[in-house]
């Protein structure tokens, strides 16, 4: 590797490690939807065939399978450093040029920003690795369009992390697509397809609709005076105002971000001379536009009626996500925009001071802490036993403190084998957003039919039913957690959707990536026929 | 493209110093000290549902 490559992975690594340092310490880190656990359980709800809407599938199977050979800790460390790192080299490389310095632009611009910042706080580490996937989606497509034999493997190994999510798969596929150009569509439409086949088949079988009223509260929210327009097409702009850095409410940063998104127009104009740009940029104000769907005139009333009418729609809400799709354009672009320039590498030392809170995992938002004893021992004491389990108190979100009282997923359903019924509805600024799960409505109500456990957090807030508890044989009492045993418990029918279906979906999604890796391995691939030039 | 350079440098410095400005301000300004004790008193009474966040 020659010096100048080298200077960028160095940046690359250095910018992971910035970001990211205080991860690497021994534990999990547990924010809003992140959890991970020592091992997760391989159960049919990770394959979508829980009652639940799909909205972890097929990643909670992958982290399943991967935990059963190494710890959840490493898996998280490892995915987490991957987004930053893989995210802001594949951004560099994707830049048509010979200057290092232009490549770390286009690096910092793409890894370092407010989307990568808010996204990891909340804890969409998924998404994350379908965003830090798109420059190798991107660079797979252009391959793609230029022709080059066997490109199409490449286009599927690329998209895999994307496709561990449906966002992530649709910001994959959307990518290939602008690049690929409209000769390839249809084949890189049908790579998509099959691909992202383990999330969409069980979604549209999904018997439940979402709640339309998430669409509001999970709309762009504006972050400074520029209000959400201006905050989306600085790349941030999610609902969630706990997890904006403070550095959002710089005053300097609508103006700011106007000059840049004019840098990076000038920019993609030079870069269209030499790869085309355009439809990524065009995919770029597609991905804006739907992030401000829902605070544009009509625009909420439009996405209302497709979440509550259409099964699996629920998927679309929080549109802010699809911005992902403006930060590539705005990355190589401004890289571009300032190779001429000779103190470009301040363009990159801006980036990085516009957003200081991003640095040493939000100085105290990202970090690890380590599981209390009496988790392993409930799991223990679970292990092998028939019988699904209800967790209380009735909330999504769980507030311990072991874990300084951070807003985070509970932990149960990925820590506990076999089936884990908890409350799906979730709570926005005290407006409740109704759950996807028909066993958690039930169990609201206090119906304990199918339930054959019953576990009790303890130290976090939510109502308990104290009545209900003193029916139970209790099996385990410990600090943070008691383990009650409901008596006479018959077992629910499993009411997921059909499984033939979601099985054809794995096989084929998994075909297809068999498929490919040995088309790039072995001479089979070689068989295809030479292009015309050779 | 000197000036160029220049522009980029005022920017830069005024974006940095506008930035830094709010996080100082936001750690220290003299509400701080009542939202935390809000805060305590908050924590002491926990809400029966669990925000997953606020807008």
């Amino acid at each position: 590797m020659r010096l100048n490559g080298l200077k960028l992975y160095a940046t690359c690594a250095a910018l992971a490690l910035a970001a990211l340092a205080p991860v690497l310490l021994p534990g999990y880190v547990l924010v809003y939807d992140m959890v991970f656990t020592p091992e997760q359980p391989v159960n049919a709800a990770a394959f979508g065939l829980g009652d639940a809407l799909p909205r972890a599938v097929p990643v909670d199977a992958v982290v399943a399978l991967l935990t059963q050979v190494v710890s959840g800790q490493l898996v998280q460390k490892v995915a987490l450093l991957a987004i930053v790192f893989a995210g802001a080299l594949g951004a560099g490389l994707l830049v048509p040029t010979d200057k290092t310095g232009v490549r770390i632009v286009a690096a910092v611009a793409y890894s370092w920003n407010a989307y990568v910042a808010e996204r990891l706080f909340i804890g969409h580490w998924t998404l994350l690795l379908g965003y830090a996937a798109l420059p190798w989606v991107a660079m797979a497509g252009l391959r793609m369009r230029a022709g080059e034999p066997r490109a199409w493997t490449g286009l599927v190994l690329a998209s895999l992390p994307a496709v561990l999510s449906a966002p992530g798969g649709v910001l994959a596929l959307g990518t290939a697509l602008a690049t690929a150009g409209r000769r390839k569509a249809w084949q890189v439409l049908a790579l998509g397809v099959v691909l992202n086949a383990p999330w969409w088949v069980p979604s549209l079988l999904h018997n439940g609709l979402s709640d339309p009223a998430g669409v509001e509260a999970f709309s762009a929210r504006g972050e400074n005076w520029g209000g959400p327009v201006l905050s989306v097409l600085g790349l941030g702009g999610i609902w969630n105002a706990e997890v904006v850095p403070a550095s959002r409410a710089n005053p300097m940063l609508p103006v700011i971000t106007v000059l840049l998104l004019g840098a990076a127009v000038l920019g993609l104009r030079e870069l269209s001379k030499r790869m085309p740009v355009w439809p990524l940029a065009g995919l770029g104000v597609l991905g804006a536009a739907l992030a401000l769907i829902a605070v544009l005139p009509g625009g909420a009333m439009a996405l209302e009626a497709l979440i509550r009418h259409v099964p699996g729609a629920g998927l679309l809400r929080d549109s802010q996500k699809w911005v992902a799709w403006l930060a590539l354009p705005f990355a190589i672009g401004l890289a571009a925009a300032v190779e001429r320039q000779r103190a470009r590498l301040l363009v990159a030392v801006l980036l990085l001071g516009l957003l200081p809170d991003l640095a040493w995992g939000g100085f105290g938002r990202l970090e690890p802490v380590r599981y209390p004893a009496d988790w392993a021992a409930v799991r223990d004491k679970l292990a092998d036993q028939p019988g699904d389990v209800a967790v209380y108190p009735l909330s999504a979100f769980r507030r311990f403190d072991w874990n300084d009282r951070r807003t985070q997923l509970d932990p149960a359903p990925r820590f506990l084998s076999g089936t884990t019924v908890v409350d799906d509805s979730l709570s926005v600024g005290g407006r409740v957003v109704a759950g996807e799960d028909p066993r958690a409505a039930r169990v609201r109500g206090g119906d304990l039919s199918g339930i054959g456990w019953v576990l009790v957090e303890h130290g976090t807030p939510g109502r308990l039913d104290e009545n209900l508890l003193a029916r139970l044989e209790k099996v385990h009492d410990g600090p943070e957690l008691a383990l009650y045993r409901v008596p006479g418990a018959v077992p629910d029918e499993p009411n997921g959707p059909p499984v033939a279906p979601v099985v054809l979906a794995w096989v084929a999604a998994g075909s297809l990536i068999g498929t490919s890796l040995l088309w790039r391995r072995l001479p089979v691939g070689r068989f295809a026929a030479p292009r015309p030039e050779e | 493209m000197e000036l160029v350079s220049v522009l980029v440098a005022i920017v830069a410095g005024a974006a940095l110093a506008g930035g830094v400005g709010v996080i100082v301000v936001s750690e220290n300004h003299p509400d701080k000290v009542v939202e935390q004790r809000i805060e305590q008193g908050q924590k002491a009474e926990e809400p029966v549902v669990l925000d997953y966040g606020s807008r």
